[in-house]
């Protein structure tokens, strides 16, 4: 729920009113975790700063969907990681056009370039894109489980049992690639 | 499990490009005041004032019924003094003096003779 007496719904009543402040309140807030929520999904940087703009250009238009009914934080994530993942469908249905007119063969995966400095990044890297942003909100950000539940739009039995396969992955993948000793 | 939560505690931390933010004011696409989704939107998405325009619905929509409730008692009020009304000029008319009205016709004979009379002459 907003905070109707804080700066929150002060920075949503002046975005609605058409003043920058409001939007800069609302970068200056969230831009740093849904910059990270991007960028555990696209694991690019560079694409994760492209979606960031885009949701806070687009936020002046989609804030009016915004009904207060859940934080503003949570909301946000949920549109990230929708236009997260759009990014990456339109980016496979350009690759199979191009494979379809046989003019691109290379296979180019998932249409990202992935940056895998940290081990964290390698071991994500195994999950398919959902499960990345689910396993690292949770992991990462500590959002609670009940947040989740309105952010990707499942039950909560359906999100722990995602949840334990992703753990178990990763594990595994520490285990085995990363000789991690005991995770 | 330790070791697995210390790697998402320690890892890498992104921070927005200090240009990104500049990008965004220098194309974003402000409302301009007043438009559609402006304060009035605004103004009744404030649970509080939502609570308070249900209140003053309410009280108006159980003041119209009372009122409504009222209404029909006082056109029977209204009848029933009319239909007394009427009562009381029909006994009004049973009150006057059949012996005046006597006297009003005879009025009226004395009219004709002299009116007789003024034709002879």
């Amino acid at each position: 729920m907003v905070n109707w007496f804080g700066p929150e719904k002060k920075s949503i009543e002046q975005l609605r009113e058409g003043r920058l402040e409001g939007l800069h309140w609302i970068y200056q807030t969230y831009s740093q975790r849904i910059l990270n929520q991007c960028f555990r999904i696209l694991l690019s940087r560079e694409q994760a700063e492209d979606v960031v703009q885009d949701v806070f250009l687009k936020l002046p238009d989609i804030i009016s969907e915004f009904r207060g009914e859940s934080a503003l934080g949570t909301w946000l994530y949920r549109v990230a990681h929708n236009m997260c993942l759009n990014r990456l469908q339109q980016a496979k249905n350009r690759n199979k056009l191009e494979w379809e007119n046989a003019e691109a063969l290379a296979p180019r995966g998932s249409g990202t370039s992935v940056e895998l400095s940290d081990l964290l990044g390698k071991a994500l890297a195994v999950l398919d894109a959902e499960t990345r942003s689910l396993l690292w909100l949770k992991e990462g950000e500590g959002v609670p489980l009940k947040e989740l539940m309105e952010i990707f739009g499942l039950p909560e039995g359906t999100l722990k049992s995602k949840l334990s396969r992703a753990r178990d992955r990763v594990k595994e993948y520490l285990e085995k690639e990363a000789k991690f000793e005991k995770v | 499990m330790k070791k697995y939560r210390q790697l998402f505690q320690d890892a890498e931390r992104l921070t927005p490009s200090p240009g990104l933010w500049r990008l965004i004011e220098a194309q974003v696409e402000l409302p301009s005041a007043g438009s559609k989704g402006g304060r009035g939107a605004a103004f009744w998405q404030s649970p509080i004032l939502r609570v308070a325009a249900s209140v003053v619905l309410a009280v108006g929509c159980l003041g119209l019924g009372l009122f409504m409730q009222h209404k029909p008692k006082q056109v029977a009020v209204t009848s029933v003094s009319a239909v007394a009304a009427d009562a009381a000029d029909s006994e009004q008319l049973e009150l006057v003096d059949p012996e005046l009205l006597g006297w009003h016709a005879d009025l009226g004979e004395i009219d004709l003779e002299a009116d007789e009379a003024e034709e002879v002459l």
